[in-house]
């Protein structure tokens, strides 16, 4: 059985879909994954080589620039784009997913044939797969600003129909690998606690646990990071480097970025500072092995788009230094039960743990007083949502079955100016 | 008619002037020239056309630095081409004098250009006196005119009624991939509707 995913958005997102392609291939054992990424992004084939058996890659930039540039006939773009199609149309596909859930991979999912699409696609202008009530409610309620308790991860497979690998309930226990791995620097200047403060950390954190620390960095980086950390805790290099480097990390401290997804895949632990708009509660960690801290501002969670609302850095600053380095020596330690002393002591703190179990899927348990009870009732309204969904996505596949035994289709598409089409899943908060 | 008139720089070399605007850099157009080419982006296609010859210092730094490329040039102005010949002294190819829009629409370079989606650069201090008409050249070369986008819908087996155009006639800016989608996705014969998720996608690129 040969499939085809399509997944285009960024990085981050294509690592915390990693879960759904290792369910594929427990679902079709057997079967040849093929997956579609940009070009940009392919560094993502040493983090997949596991799961994915052929990256494809759409080039996506030089369309674009096709598109914008002055020197560029305008339809350069449709005669490359076309000839792409037809190379992958050489392919026989049984299943087609759309794992981007936006207009531009709907459009291009219409246009490669497969013996069955799942997920969004538009055939002649008419969007089809949108019948899903899961994908109704991830249309609706993904990227609203409350918590509904649900991870990315976790809604796409529930739209998709695509069982995840279960995880183990045990907890991490404190392992002998030897590293330290800090990632200072994200996507976005508002996401970043201030580099000092990871200084400080990098040279108290190998006393206290006997660890090396190392410090990682993009090659654009490597300036801004070479002023603030020793030479020889530095480790500048491009993501494929990174997979070799988690294998013997013991735990890894870093802002929103694509690196936590990356060390979910690998169970490593992690304790992310979820500063500005971040949104741990949607896509943070895949993992049973997460900690975050979320600054207690009334500004936060601030817009993706959007600069820093304040002359100053208020969520960075409430993030106290002692509080990171303890927080980080609790999860060395794997001592569970001294998490809720720590959040008595840090009023000015959100902090969650997260965990995957069976049934209930991915939660996000706060140790904070404060929430602790809002979550306690997310967590439960999160139940009624699933059992609510879980009842109408059923009786929609009765519905499907009865409408192909009378040889009438139950889905006959959403016109393109209809209602429930994705404007394009812009913000994942990678 | 525009009046060229030459003006000898302190290397010797002689620069033509239209209309009072020089058609290169005075005293260093060789300068110029190579950062033009340093400055574009060859990376859709190794066969391209220039718009304008003037001084030529730039097609010879485009020989130069991508001696691979298939060049074809557009000026004007026959007057130039005996200028270049004699302080370039080197060959010209692909030189096409075009001294109105019909004749380039006319033209087996038009047809070449928009069969092979054939990028288009531009030498802009070339253009001097002759903006709008080089202008007109690149909005049809690039399919950024009506004409340019009807030629490759037809080009693709795709006939375009004059009802569904009016309301392009008029537009002043140049056409883009919105307006081509926005054409075929209104266009009821079969072969548009197959080919319009191809255009819708890469609106979506720009959006």
């Amino acid at each position: 059985m040969k499939i085809l995913v399509i997944s285009l958005l960024r990085l981050g997102d294509v690592l915390l879909q990693v879960p759904l392609l290792r369910g594929l291939k427990e679902r079709y054992p057997g079967c040849e994954i093929h997956l579609m990424v940009n070009r940009q992004f392919a560094q993502v084939e040493g983090a997949v080589q596991d799961v994915v058996d052929k990256i494809l890659f759409f080039e996506r930039e030089l369309l674009q620039n096709s598109c914008a540039k002055k020197e560029c006939n305008i339809f350069w773009g449709y005669e490359r784009l076309r000839s792409d199609v037809q190379e992958i149309k050489q392919t026989e596909y049984d299943l087609l997913y759309n794992f981007t859930h936006n207009r531009l991979s709907a459009f291009l999912a219409g246009l490669i044939p497969a013996k069955e699409r799942k997920g969004i696609y538009a055939i002649r202008g008419n969007f089809f797969g949108l019948s899903n009530p899961w994908i109704q409610f991830f249309n609706r309620y993904f990227g609203a600003p409350e918590a509904m308790g649900f991870h990315y991860t976790e809604l796409l497979a529930k739209s998709l129909e695509i069982p995840l690998p279960y995880f183990s309930l045990q907890r991490r226990l404190p392992s002998v690998k030897t590293k330290i791995l800090i990632q200072p620097l994200t996507s976005d200047s508002k996401k970043n606690w201030n580099l000092k403060n990871f200084s400080m950390l990098a040279k108290i954190l190998p006393d206290i646990s006997g660890c090396e620390v190392v410090v990682l960095g993009a090659p654009f980086e490597k300036q801004i990071l070479q002023g603030h950390f020793e030479e020889s805790q530095l480790k500048i290099c491009p993501l494929v480097d990174v997979i070799d480097l988690l294998k013997e990390t013991r735990l890894l401290i870093t802002g929103d970025t694509s690196i936590k997804h990356l060390a979910a895949l690998f169970d490593v632990p992690t304790l992310e500072l979820a500063l500005g708009s971040s949104r741990p509660l949607q896509v943070g960690a895949y993992s049973n092995n997460s900690v975050i801290l979320q600054s207690r501002v009334e500004c936060g969670p601030c817009p993706h788009s959007e600069p820093c609302s304040r002359s100053y850095h208020l969520c960075g600053q409430n993030l106290r230094l002692d509080a990171v380095t303890t927080a980080a020596n609790l999860m060395l330690q794997g001592e569970r039960d001294s998490w809720t002393s720590f959040a008595q002591a840090h009023h000015e703190l959100n902090i969650f743990m997260t965990s995957i179990r069976p049934v209930f899927g991915w939660s996000i348990e706060s140790i904070s007083p404060a929430s602790k009870e809002y979550f306690d009732h997310v967590n439960q309204r999160k139940m009624m949502v699933v059992g609510d969904l879980d009842r109408r996505h059923q009786e929609m596949l009765k519905e499907d079955r009865n409408a192909q035994r009378t040889g009438k289709l139950p889905d006959g598409g959403a016109q393109a100016t209809g209602k429930g089409v994705p404007g394009g899943h812009k913000d994942s908060g990678i | 008619m525009n009046t060229l008139t030459f003006s000898e720089n302190s290397e010797g070399y002689l620069i033509p002037s239209e209309d009072g605007k020089a058609l290169s850099h005075l005293t260093q157009p060789q300068t110029e020239a190579e950062n033009w080419v340093s400055a574009q982006d060859f990376s859709f296609s190794r066969e391209i056309v220039v718009l304008g010859l003037g001084t030529g210092f730039h097609i010879r730094a485009l020989k130069e630095m991508q001696p691979s490329l298939k060049v074809h040039v557009i000026d004007t102005r026959d007057a130039l081409l005996p200028i270049y010949r004699k302080q370039i002294s080197s060959e010209l190819e692909n030189y096409y004098c075009m001294r109105s829009l019909e004749e380039l629409l006319d033209s087996e370079l038009f047809t070449l250009s928009l069969r092979k989606n054939l990028p288009v650069y531009s030498f802009l201090p070339c253009w001097a006196a002759q903006d709008d008409l080089f202008y007109s050249f690149w909005k049809n070369l690039t399919g950024r005119s009506l004409y340019g986008v009807v030629w490759h819908f037809a080009n693709m087996g795709i006939e375009l009624d004059e009802r569904s155009l009016e309301s392009f006639k008029s537009q002043k800016t140049p056409m883009s991939i919105k307006e081509a989608t926005e054409i075929i996705t209104q266009n009821p014969s079969e072969l548009a509707q197959e080919s319009r998720s191809y255009f819708e996608a890469l609106r979506e690129l720009i959006r």
